[in-house]
C-alpha cells in the first residue's frame, strides 16, 4: 500500500472517531439527535455551519472551476456571505417559530403554517429527491481524490465504500452532535492545508502569487475577467442572485438542523455576524486554480487541477494529509445531508405514531439513503449527476412558500403556493433539460411564472374567501 | 450607527452583484499583485462581519 493510501486510509479513520466521540448520553428521540436538544452555543453553530458550507466543492471545484474559467469562479464568493447578512435577520424569526412549535424540518415549518400535512409531505420529499445527487456528488468527489492522489480507480471505489459506511456509523451513533465534532477537526484541517498550498505551490510553479497573475496577466488576460462566453456577466450576476435566495431562505433542507440546533437567538445571529469572513477562504483554492491556468495542459481534468499541482509539489506523506482533508470536506457535509435527509423522511414522509417507531424509520432512512447514493455513485454515477443540474434551481421554486412563510399571517394560501411550485419546478425541469443555451440561472428564470402564479392565485383567493386566520388559530 | 449599517450592507450588495459591470473592476488589471475583481469582491466580503458585528453589538437587550 502507498504511503498516499496509508496516510488517508489513517485519516479517515480518525475523522470517524472523531464523529464518534461527539456522543454525550443517550439520544432520546430524533430530535435530540437532529438538533441536538437546541443547545448549541455560537462556537459550535459556526464550525457546524461552515463545515456543511465547504464541501468537496471548495477543495477540487473552486480550483477547477478558476482553470476553466478563470475569474468567473468568482460567482462562488459572494452569494454564502450575502445570505448569511440577510440570514442575520431571518434567521432568528424561523428559529423562534421553530422552538415554540417543536418544529426539526423544513417540511415541518411549512406544512404546519399551510395547515396542510400533505405540502410538508411534497415538501419533504421533494428536498430528498434534490438533495441526494448532492450526498453523491460528496461521494463521488471523495472517490476521486482518492483515484487522482493513488492513480488506481479502484482505490477510489474502496475508499468511497469505507469512508462512507464510517460515516453512517457516526452519524447513528451521535447524530448532529458528532457532525458538531468533526466539524471542529475538518475546518482546521482543510484551513491548515489550504494556507499550505497557498504558500508553497505558487511559489514552486511560478516564483509566487503575483508572479503567478503576471503571467495570466501576460498570456490570457481575458481570465482575470468575467468575459462573454459561458460564463458570462449574465451568468455571474444570475448565479449570484440565485443561489443567495436559495441559502438566504433556506430551499436546502440540510441547512436547518444547524440552524435549529442553536440554543438562543443570540447564538444565531451571532453565528451568521461571524461566518461571512471565513467565505473568504474559498480565494484560495482559486488561486490554486489559476496556477494550474498557467502549467498544466488544458486538457487536464479540471476537477483534478488542485491534486494534480499538490502531487507535483509535495512528497506522498502530505498528498495523503491533502487527500484527507479533502476526505474531511466530503465526510462532514455528507453527515449534514444525511441528518437533513433521514429526518425529514421519519417525520414527514413517512409517519409513525410513537417517537421509538420514528426513531427507527430514521435509522432506516439514514443507512438506505447512503446506500442508495453510494451505490448509484457506483454503478450509474450519470443518473445523479443529471439530476444534480436540478438540485439548486428545483429547490429555489421554494422561495415564495418560505417567504410567504416568515410572516406571522397567512396572507397567501397553499393552493397559489402549491400551484406556483408545480409550474416553477416544471420550468426548471424544461430549461434544464430542454434547447435553453441561455447563460441567465434556469432556477431564476423558473421563479418569474412561479411568482406571477401565486401572485394571481392570491388576487383569485382574496375575491373568492376572507382572510386566513394568524398563524397561532392554524391548525397543526 | 444603525442606519448607516444598514446602507453600508446594501452598497456592498450592489458591490457585489455590479462587479462584473463595473469598469474599473472586472478589467484586466492587477490590484497588489491578485485581479481587481478578486481584491473588490475579497474586501466587500470582508466588510460584511464588521459591519453586521456593529449592529449585533449596538442592538438593546432583547431579554435573552
Amino acid at each position: 500500500m502507498s504511503t498516499v493510501l496509508v496516510v488517508t486510509a489513517i485519516g479517515i479513520v480518525v475523522i470517524a472517531a472523531v464523529g464518534f466521540a461527539g456522543r454525550r448520553g443517550a439520544i432520546t428521540d430524533v430530535s435530540d439527535w437532529a438538533v441536538g436538544g437546541r443547545r448549541f452555543g455560537a462556537w459550535t453553530m459556526w464550525f457546524l455551519q461552515a463545515g456543511e458550507v465547504f464541501t468537496t466543492f471548495t477543495f477540487l471545484g473552486m480550483a477547477g472551476l478558476a482553470f476553466a474559467g478563470g475569474a468567473a469562479a468568482l460567482y462562488a464568493l459572494p452569494y454564502v456571505p450575502l445570505a448569511y447578512a440577510g440570514l442575520y435577520f431571518l434567521a432568528p424569526v424561523v428559529w423562534r417559530r421553530a422552538r415554540e412549535r417543536g418544529q426539526v424540518t423544513q417540511a415541518d415549518f411549512l406544512g404546519d403554517f399551510f395547515g396542510s400535512r400533505a405540502f410538508g409531505t411534497l415538501v419533504a420529499v421533494l428536498g430528498v429527491v434534490f438533495l441526494l445527487p448532492y450526498l453523491q456528488l460528496q461521494i463521488t468527489g471523495l472517490g476521486l481524490a482518492v483515484q487522482l492522489a493513488s492513480g488506481a480507480k479502484a482505490n477510489g471505489t474502496v475508499s468511497m465504500v469505507v469512508a462512507f459506511v464510517l460515516t453512517v456509523a457516526f452519524v447513528l451513533w451521535a447524530g448532529i452532535r458528532g457532525v458538531a465534532t468533526t466539524s471542529y477537526l475538518k475546518d482546521a484541517l482543510m484551513l491548515v492545508v489550504l494556507l499550505v498550498l497557498l504558500i508553497v505551490i505558487p511559489a514552486e510553479v511560478n516564483g509566487g502569487i503575483g508572479a503567478t497573475f503576471e503571467r495570466v496577466l501576460a498570456d490570457a488576460p481575458r481570465m482575470l475577467t468575467i468575459h462573454a462566453g459561458e460564463y458570462d456577466a449574465g451568468y455571474f450576476i444570475s448565479s449570484t442572485v440565485a443561489s443567495t435566495l436559495g441559502v438566504l431562505f433556506l430551499t436546502l433542507p440540510h441547512m436547518w438542523p444547524a440552524l435549529l440546533s442553536a440554543g438562543s437567538e443570540r447564538a444565531v445571529r451571532r453565528n451568521y455576524a461571524f461566518l461571512p469572513v471565513y467565505s473568504v477562504c474559498l480565494i484560495i483554492p482559486m488561486i490554486i486554480g489559476f496556477v494550474a491556468l498557467t502549467s498544466l495542459p488544458p486538457t487536464t481534468s479540471s476537477n483534478g487541477a488542485l491534486l494534480t499541482l499538490a502531487a507535483q509539489t509535495f512528497p506522498s506523506w502530505f498528498v495523503g494529509v491533502v487527500v484527507v482533508a479533502t476526505a474531511a470536506t466530503a465526510m462532514v457535509p455528507a453527515a449534514g445531508l444525511i441528518i437533513g435527509m433521514s429526518s425529514l423522511v421519519a417525520r414527514n414522509v413517512v409517519r409513525t405514531t410513537t417517537p421509538r417507531a420514528e426513531t427507527r424509520v430514521n435509522q432506516a432512512s439514514v443507512v438506505g439513503l447512503t446506500a442508495l447514493a453510494l451505490v448509484l455513485a457506483i454503478v450509474r454515477p450519470d443518473l445523479l449527476a443529471n439530476l444534480l443540474l436540478l438540485t439548486y434551481s428545483g429547490l429555489d421554486q421554494l422561495v415564495p412558500a418560505l417567504v410567504l412563510a416568515l410572516f406571522a399571517r397567512r396572507w397567501v394560501g397553499l393552493r397559489p403556493v402549491l400551484a406556483g411550485l408545480v409550474v416553477g419546478e416544471v420550468v426548471v425541469v424544461v430549461l434544464t433539460f430542454g434547447p435553453y443555451a441561455g447563460t441567465i440561472n434556469e432556477g431564476l428564470i423558473a421563479l418569474v411564472p412561479n411568482l406571477v402564479v401565486v401572485g394571481i392565485g392570491a388576487l383569485l383567493e382574496r375575491r373568492t374567501r376572507a382572510p386566513e386566520p394568524e398563524l397561532e388559530e392554524v391548525a397543526t | 450607527m444603525r442606519p448607516t449599517c444598514y446602507a453600508l450592507l446594501g452598497v456592498i450588495t450592489l458591490g457585489l452583484l455590479a462587479a462584473p459591470l463595473l469598469g474599473f473592476v472586472n478589467a484586466p488589471t492587477l490590484w497588489f499583485g491578485l485581479p481587481s475583481i478578486m481584491v473588490w469582491m475579497g474586501v466587500l466580503v470582508l466588510l460584511i462581519t464588521p459591519v453586521l458585528a456593529a449592529l449585533e453589538f449596538t442592538r438593546r437587550e432583547d431579554g435573552e
